[in-house]
């Protein structure tokens, strides 16, 4: 098996804060944010939007962009590195990234493609190299943190910085509502009522290397899969996310009794919640306590998997569980002990799963090393 | 580790080649026509008309490379590795223009649609690919990173063959290199590395 990588390094900016510390907080306090705001043709939604304030004001850079600087930068503060090094492989996320700019019609600005996006960043950030995009729509954040572990492996990077995110956007609030997912209120993941997702908007960056650090939380392996069935929509069998989550319990040599709790995809929809559920009872996962961060942040989107991934590797560092917000009564044929209390106890072994349109599932175990 | 290419196909404005040579288009302009080229090719697959042109030229190209015959793997051990520049641009800007507010009329047909991966969820789809997958986005093919990729899925033996390749469609213009990558060779087969992948997209 491949050696853990470890994360030395890592933010969060949402609207609940704009550093891993400040989400960890409010949502181990339960606060949300995700609001209602309405918008001319859909009405009422509910979305976790950010606060205008939050971004930087860039010259000739976009809202996302000034997102994405301020994140890696924040990161690269956290673990001590200089964002210029040449020993640095960037990777970014994003399944949408400028896509606004489409709105303003004439003089297509050449940041509507995700290669121009990414370049406009590093080079504000004075990095010489060519950063890489995964673009895999809701796995691409997990599914990137699963690049850089594999390049990691080869040792031609010292670190990997895999940044992910995506803007709220009235392209993807109209493309939900025209698929009828857009929740009436804030999205109630695994819920009996629960009627699709809300969206979200944010930035997470999570910073790699393989060097062991005995106080880093490691991530063990990363694998993911196809369901091979529909576009859009989740296997009815849960039969691929299965497969990814198979592939991570054996390649780490784990037994899925091992495993102390998941961080679901869990949107909210009836299709996904439901599929979830029946691809952790095939895989052994039914009674580990379970939980989404969807009812604080929303869907994010591009960055979903690494913001999640951060939290949760918090987590495990400090000892606490996250519960799961909008969760009353099972909603899914087979019931999950979806985490509904603050908990703290010794946890040192987490999965974490995301599953997305083009059928595609990710899945990474996260580990924190015990000291012998 | 020594990884080869048994099949491949590139499907651009200036036609189609594979491992078996040049598809021969009776018209010049034909491959700017995926529609014909379905008739063409004698495809009987109906999930193809509701598709939009990326994922259109990725199955098409998919055909040319597999000539129908089912992957002799489980679906589990099959991998698919792919890279595009504009990815659903094209999509991106038809679904843009049912947004205008006094025209209000968006389709989640064309929706589902505006996302980079979807080409790789149909050829998964198509050919019951369910293996390890990954899209990514760059401004040129890069090739490095689809052979160090690639082979590194090989080495932790999580896939035991893999479709790989380039797929790009803006404005009109195609611009496909899909490659069947296995472990064992045949008489023709090439070794799968920058160099062949450059001479395969030209």
């Amino acid at each position: 098996m491949p050696a853990p990588v470890y994360i030395i390094g890592d933010n969060i900016i949402t609207p609940l804060g704009t550093t891993t510390e400040e989400n960890f907080e409010a949502i181990s306090n339960g606060v949300s944010g995700i609001r209602r705001h309405t918008n001319n043709p859909i009405g009422d939604f509910y979305a976790s939007v950010l606060d205008k304030g939050m971004f930087l004001p860039g010259e000739s850079l976009t809202h996302l962009e000034s997102l994405f600087i301020r994140s890696i930068q924040q990161a690269c503060q956290s673990a001590g590195i200089d964002a210029t090094d040449s020993d640095n492989l960037y990777i970014f996320s994003s399944t949408k990234g400028n896509i606004e700019l489409l709105q303003k019609q004439a003089n297509l600005s050449a940041s509507i493609h995700l290669d121009q996006m990414a370049k406009a960043v590093t080079t504000h950030l004075r990095y010489a190299g060519t950063p890489l995009i995964v673009s895999n729509a809701c796995i691409s954040g997990v599914q990137a943190i699963g690049l850089a572990y594999t390049l990691l492996q080869q040792g031609k990077y010292k670190r990997a910085i895999v940044t992910g995110g995506d803007l709220f956007s009235f392209f993807v609030l109209a493309g939900f509502y025209s698929l009828q997912a857009i929740s009436p209120f804030p999205c109630t993941p695994f819920d009996k009522k629960r009627a699709g997702i809300s969206l979200g908007e944010g930035c997470g960056t999570i910073i790699l290397t393989r060097e062991p650090n005995p106080t880093s939380i490691q991530i063990t392996t990363v694998a993911s899969s196809n369901d091979a069935n529909h576009i859009s929509g989740p296997s009815r069998t849960g039969d691929g996310l299965a497969l990814a989550i198979q592939s991570v319990l054996q390649t780490a040599g784990k037994e899925p009794k091992t495993i102390q709790f998941v961080n679901a995809h869990g949107t909210g929809t009836i299709y996904n919640d439901e599929m979830e559920s029946l691809a952790f009872q095939r895989c052994g996962l039914a009674q580990i306590p379970v939980n989404s961060l969807k009812g604080y942040i929303g869907h994010t989107l591009g960055a979903a998997g690494i913001i999640e991934t951060i939290l949760t590797a918090r987590s495990l560092q400090r000892n606490q569980l996250l519960t799961s917000a909008g969760f009353q009564e099972t909603g899914t044929s087979v019931p999950l002990p979806v985490i509904t209390e603050n908990h703290t106890g010794n946890y040192t072994c987490a999965l974490k799963t995301a599953s997305g349109f083009g059928g595609g599932n990710a899945v990474l175990l996260l580990e924190k090393q015990v000291s012998s | 580790m020594d990884l080869f290419v048994t099949k491949y196909c590139r499907l651009s404005s200036k036609g189609i080649n594979t491992h078996k040579g040049v598809v021969n288009l009776p018209l010049n302009d034909m491959v700017y026509d995926p529609q014909a080229l379905y008739t063409l090719l004698q495809l009987s697959y109906p999930k193809f008309f509701k598709m939009d042109t990326l994922c259109k030229y990725g199955i098409l190209a998919g055909e040319c490379l597999f000539e129908g015959n089912p992957l002799s793997y489980t679906s589990s051990e099959i991998g698919i590795i792919l890279s595009g520049q504009h990815g659903s641009l094209d999509t991106d800007e038809q679904f843009q223009t049912t947004l205008e507010t006094d025209n209000f009329f968006p389709s989640p047909a064309l929706f589902v649609y505006t996302l980079s991966n979807i080409v790789m969820g149909e050829l998964c789809i198509r050919h019951k690919i369910k293996g390890e997958n990954l899209f990514t986005v760059s401004a040129t093919p890069d090739y490095d990173l689809l052979c160090q990729y690639t082979t590194a899925l090989f080495l932790q033996k999580r896939i035991n063959a893999c479709l790989v390749g380039w797929v790009d469609y803006y404005q009109k213009q195609p611009d496909i290199l899909l490659v069947w990558v296995e472990t064992t060779s045949d008489i023709n087969a090439l070794l799968f590395n920058h160099n062949t992948l450059t001479s395969l997209y030209i």
